[in-house]
């Protein structure tokens, strides 16, 4: 009897050193499924030995049994790592295959740049409005009153010389300056007036690298019951801060402007040589960045706000003096050439 | 206006060892900005008048000698002998030379230090003319040999009396009270807190033999006019200290009446006029009259200019009948009447001119005087005789001569006696305006000494009267701005204002979301531009009217007409080519295209946000002070053309066309929120497509009949005119219109519970049905199911018949309430096969 067991026993030892052979020989996917049907399928060799087990002994079936199902599981997992192994191999030989020059470009779409000017502009909104300005628009076609004659500047008034105005026709010109928005501000609003006006303005100068006929300012205008000097001055020290770096520092000078009274002129440390001396600021270390003032209380008076109520401040920069400072852009045409090469590099 | 130091110094007591520097910070910070310092002895610190004792042959070379030279006591207490090694061959024992000694920095920038040339010690240099920068007849030929009177051991500049230091200030136009060195003196004098000093002229007078008599037909225009007479000058140069001012403040000597003049005007601040007298004389008898230019008036200026004066110009005429014309006033002399070196007696004149009235005649004949700047920012009415007596005092002193008495208009003394002005300020307006104040004691010292009248009234503030010279200073803002650019802005302490938004202005709202457009575009590779305003017609035409005229499709007036239209045109235009304000933004836009194609560069993408500038006629409700009878409409314009990718090494590269365009177009629509019937139109006449753009090709945006912009194809004239080799797309929008929306607000919605189902036409139609004709039947066709139409392929060719085109399309149907069933899907799928049919003939593929 002990023979039937020991002839199975011994079949199924051989089957493993068989098919294990085989497994281990495999070369292609379909051969691992092929030797699975061949030893675990159901008319598999496996199957085979277990089919004679009604030959066997009630009491030696389980250890049999036992054996058989060993060596299935054994033959499935060598099975599966044998796959895996081709799988591998396939995998790893494609990806070698797949091996790209990477050093080509990225598949790039065009990424358009908004302009230099456009871009100091709106750092310089950001700024004001993160402390309380909003933003409001004149037009560039300005009466003279606006421009002029409500901002202290009579037709005869030497102050016109600062600037020569182009006329649209008689009393009609090209804003000179943003500062005729704070009139238009002031006939439409009752204080608390808090507000920046961003804008084009214009000049009646023969083009070259400093001078363009076009160019671009910032007003802005706070006016309430008690507005003081020196909030003009931490205004204007909070932005250059902002604009420049938290080491900026400003200083006024006495100045005129006929809508201010008093009137500075704002210089920061130049951004240079961080104040101590370059030829960009003739080795004084500061830069003149802007304009600004105490409203000057004729300008109430033109709008019709009661007499001695308000104070407030106005200051007034131009953009294209600050581009180009920030970027190192020492021709002022270049901003209105619309050169690819020149707006391309504010990407 | 350049400022001596060494004249200022006449006039104020300065501290002592106060450097230039300090003193050009100070007034910068005051309101008189010093934008240069010209040091006239840079570079001749520690060069001095040498004597050359011995000379011999150096040992070891033969084109060198070896000098002794003393520098006096130049160097300290004793004196002191330089052992110098010379290369120059002009030299001598005797001869006195400048010598540039150890640690001085000479003007060509060599810096002299302790040295050994060919084993022989040199303890400086001689210098030649060239090495110290001085125009001399020498040059390069060898050592600057001085004038044997010169002391030895004299400071180099002292010799050469360029020992002074010269401010450059910028007056701004309120500031006439500054326009010269007392004036300057002045703040000094507050900034530094020091004393003014003020000469007084003094005068030994003679009974005139000529009589003078002075009538102003106009007093309003000259309310007073001095003048004195001087018999027996000697014209004939300046004494060189009179030189050396003229020259040191940028002006050239001419002869020493003349210069006298010009001193005096930059002494105080008042133009000095003066008359050869004999030219004004007639039996004896000087007879000046001040009256309005008659028109077409002759005249020739001391410059010899030819003009013809009119009404507006003052004019100083002498003699009985007024027939010489002897200056124009307040602005320049006639050559008649000038002062020449053959004059032996002269008139002198010091007056006060109308500010505009001399602005205008300078303005109008461009002649930008010393005298008419000083007019036209008003000159200190108490002046005027002081600066007359005060030229004739310095006349007799350079020139001789015996003076008259000074004789003036009869209103002169009336018209002078000035109304001293007050000003109360109180310390609470002080602090008001400036946040905090100083002590009321500073206060009364630094207004002070500006030569204001100050009385405190303690609480109350203080009580200003304004000195006569400061035309400038009418309101207690004006004082306070005296008070604090004398005390220091650095006395302020930063404060930021309270931190409160009023109310968010509509613009901000606007700028946010065109914010957003502009990062979008940027996103897509467009770059902003800017361009500017102005513009020309031939600019606009874009070279597109000869193309047009040759090919007759489109009239050259009609263009014309077209561009006429609404134009904004500049009465002062910078020249022909900026004679226009821009209507249309696109133009502009394409000239960016051409500019860059001649770089090669052909891929292009801008896009530029900018008002255009339209004439419109009165409104019904236009308040004058701001009406300006023209209309600026914001408008978004984009150009495009090239390549859809640039870094493209993987082959063919596909080209921008008509539906990149207009679907950026649609993407820009959408941010901007819900706009409720906007439509692109294809118009049936040519004349509505903008003439720049190609007549099939381009799309209306039309709200019922309101135009909003166009998209489309720009006119390949353009592109072949302007040598752009490339195909332009462009559009353009009204954002007046785009931003009047309300900012667009995202709602969230639920999916779709149960799935949408997809079916796929594909229908011939003639080629006169558009696929908005389909889309649009559709839509009103099925109604609630409809969830989308999609149309993904247009066939035009041999497949179909001619004239007729194919679109593919994909419905999607869904419902909120349920799955669709398949009855449903193929009721609707019939009913739009069906509607296409009975209204469009159309055929079905698979049908």
């Amino acid at each position: 009897m002990s023979t039937v067991v020991d002839r199975l026993l011994d079949r199924l030892a051989e089957l493993k050193t068989e098919a294990n052979a085989k497994i281990q020989e495999i070369t292609s996917e379909p051969q691992v499924q092929d030797l699975r049907t061949m030893y675990l399928g159901k008319k598999g060799k496996v199957s085979e030995v277990l089919k004679s087990l009604g030959d066997v002994d009630g009491k030696d079936r389980p250890k049999i049994g036992q054996e058989a199902n060993e060596l299935r599981d054994f033959l499935e997992s060598e099975l599966r790592s044998g796959q895996t192994r081709l799988e591998t191999a396939r995998i790893e030989a494609e990806i070698a295959k797949e091996s790209i020059d990477i050093t080509l470009s990225g598949m790039r779409a065009p990424l358009g740049a908004l302009h230099p000017l456009m871009q100091v502009r709106d750092r310089m909104i950001d700024i004001f409005s993160g402390i309380g300005f909003s933003v409001v628009e004149g037009p560039e076609i300005e009466t003279d009153f606006c421009n002029f004659e409500a901002l202290n500047v009579p037709a005869d008034h030497p102050a016109r010389d600062m600037q020569d105005t182009l006329y649209v026709r008689e009393n009609i010109v090209l804003r000179t300056q943003t500062s005729s928005v704070q009139i238009r501000t002031m006939l439409a609003e009752k204080p608390p007036i808090k507000v920046i006006a961003p804008g084009a303005v214009y000049r009646n100068d023969d083009v070259d690298a400093t001078h363009s006929p076009m160019f671009h300012q910032v007003e802005g205008l706070y006016v309430d019951e008690s507005v003081s000097l020196e909030e003009l001055k931490g205004t204007l020290e909070y932005f250059a801060k902002e604009m420049f770096g938290p080491k900026t520092k400003i200083r006024l000078r006495n100045s005129y402007f006929p809508f201010t009274e008093p009137s500075v002129e704002v210089d920061c440390t130049c951004i240079f040589c961080k104040g101590r001396g370059c030829r960009i600021c003739k080795q004084s270390g500061w830069i003149e960045i802007l304009g600004a003032g105490m409203v000057h209380p004729s300008l109430f008076e033109k709008v019709g706000y009661p007499e001695g109520k308000y104070t407030g401040f106005a200051f007034g920069m131009g953009i294209e003096r600050i581009a180009m400072l920030l970027y190192g852009v020492d021709d002022i045409r270049l901003f209105y050439e619309n050169d690819i090469r020149f707006l391309e590099q504010f990407r | 206006m350049k400022i001596s130091l060494s004249w200022l110094k006449e006039y104020v007591d300065l501290p002592q060892n106060v450097t230039a520097d300090k003193i050009a910070e100070k007034l910068t910070y005051a309101g008189l900005e010093v934008e240069a310092i010209e040091d006239q002895g840079m570079g001749l610190d520690k060069v001095f008048v040498g004597a050359v004792l011995e000379k011999r042959q150096h040992p070891n070379a033969d084109r060198l000698s070896l000098t002794k030279v003393s520098v006096g006591k130049a160097l300290g207490d004793e004196e002191k002998i330089l052992h110098i090694v010379c290369g120059a061959q002009n030299i001598a024992k005797g001869q006195k030379v400048p010598v540039a000694t150890i640690g001085a920095v000479i003007p060509d920038g060599l810096e002299i230090k302790l040295s050994k040339i060919r084993d022989e010690t040199s303890e400086g240099m001689l210098c030649s003319p060239t090495e110290l920068k001085i125009n001399h007849p020498e040059g390069e030929k060898g050592i600057y040999i001085l004038d044997n009177s010169a002391e030895t051991g004299t400071p180099f500049a002292e010799y050469l009396g360029k020992n002074d230091v010269v401010f450059d200030l910028s007056i701004t136009p309120d500031r006439g009270d500054a326009l010269s060195h007392i004036g300057v003196a002045r703040d000094l004098a507050a900034l530094f807190d020091c004393k003014l000093k003020i000469p007084e002229p003094r005068l030994s007078e003679m009974e005139s033999p000529c009589e003078v008599s002075i009538t102003s037909e106009i007093p309003k225009h000259c309310p007073a006019y001095f003048v004195r007479y001087i018999e027996g000058v000697k014209v004939g140069p300046s004494p060189s200290w009179l030189r050396k001012r003229i020259e040191a403040i940028g002006l050239r000597s001419t002869n020493n009446v003349v210069d006298i003049s010009t001193y005096v005007m930059f002494e105080i601040g008042q133009p000095i006029h003066t008359f050869d007298a004999n030219t004004l004389v007639e039996d004896n008898r000087i007879k000046i009259t001040i009256r309005d230019g008659k028109e077409g008036e002759e005249f020739l200026t001391i410059s010899h200019r030819e003009l013809n004066l009119n009404s507006n110009d003052i004019v100083i005429a002498a003699g009985e009948k007024e027939q010489i014309t002897a200056a124009m006033a307040g602005v320049m002399g006639s050559n008649q009447t000038e002062v020449s070196d053959a004059t032996s007696n002269i008139l002198i004149e010091s007056a006060i001119f109308d500010a505009a009235r001399v602005r205008a005649t300078s303005r109008n004949y461009t002649m930008l005087t010393d005298a008419a700047y000083r007019f036209e920012r008003k000159v200190d009415p108490a002046r005027l005789a002081w600066a007359c007596d005060r030229t004739a005092e310095l006349i007799v002193k350079v020139a001789g001569g015996k003076v008259g008495h000074r004789v003036e208009n009869a209103e002169a003394k009336t018209a002078l006696e000035v109304n001293t002005h007050t000003i109360t300020v109180s310390l609470r307006e002080i602090t008001r305006l400036l946040g905090k104040a100083p002590e009321p004691a500073t206060i009364t010292k630094l207004i002070g000494r500006l030569g204001f009248g100050v009385k405190a009234l303690g609480e109350e503030g203080f009580v200003f009267t304004v000195p006569t010279w400061r035309n400038d200073v009418h309101v207690a803002e004006d004082i306070i701005e005296e008070i604090i650019r004398l005390w220091g802005f650095d006395k302020l302490t930063s404060k930021l204002p309270e931190a409160f938004v009023k109310n968010e202005t509509a613009v901000t709202v606007q700028e946010r979301q065109l914010r957003t457009i502009r990062k979008l575009l940027t996103a897509w590779g467009f770059s902003e531009a800017l361009n500017f305003t102005f513009t020309n017609m031939e600019a606009e035409l874009l070279g597109l009217n000869n193309w047009l005229k040759a090919s007759k499709s489109i009239d050259d007036e009609v263009i014309q007409k077209e561009l006429d239209k609404d134009f904004v045109r500049l009465e002062s235009p910078l020249g022909e080519s900026f004679n226009l304000l821009r209507r249309d933004l696109l133009p502009g836009l394409v000239r960016n295209a051409r500019l860059n194609a001649s770089h090669r560069m052909h891929d292009i993408r801008f896009f530029e946000i900018r008002p255009t500038f339209h004439s419109v006629g009165p409104t019904k409700k236009s308040d004058p002070r701001t009406e300006t009878l023209t209309k600026e409409n914001l408008r978004l314009a984009f150009l495009a053309g090239g390549a859809t990718i640039h870094e493209d090494w993987q082959g063919e590269k596909d080209s921008i066309h008509f539906y990149d365009m207009k679907g950026w177009l649609e993407l820009v629509l959408g941010a901007f929120g819900k706009q409720s019937g906007v439509r692109f139109v294809k118009p049936d006449k040519v004349e509505e497509i903008p003439y720049h753009m190609h007549p099939g090709q381009t799309a209306l945006l039309m709200q019922g009949n309101r135009p909003l912009g166009y998209v489309g194809q720009v006119h390949p004239y353009v592109c072949k005119q302007n040598d752009i080799r490339v195909n332009l797309y462009g559009a353009d929008l009204d954002l007046n219109w785009a931003l009047s929306f309300e900012e667009r607000k995202h709602r969230f919605k639920t999916f779709g519970k149960f799935p949408n189902v997809e079916r796929d036409f594909s229908a011939t139609v003639a080629e006169s049905i558009s696929a908005d004709n389909l889309r649009n039947t559709i839509k009103s066709s099925v109604k609630d199911l409809l969830r989308d139409i999609k149309f993904f392929d247009v066939y035009r060719g041999e497949r179909i018949p001619k004239g007729h085109v194919s679109y593919a399309f994909r419905v999607v149907l869904g419902s909120d309430k349920g799955t669709l069933a398949d009855k449903e899907v193929q009721d609707v799928q019939q009913k739009i096969i069906s509607t296409l049919q009975d209204k469009y003939q159309a055929q079905f593929a698979g049908l």
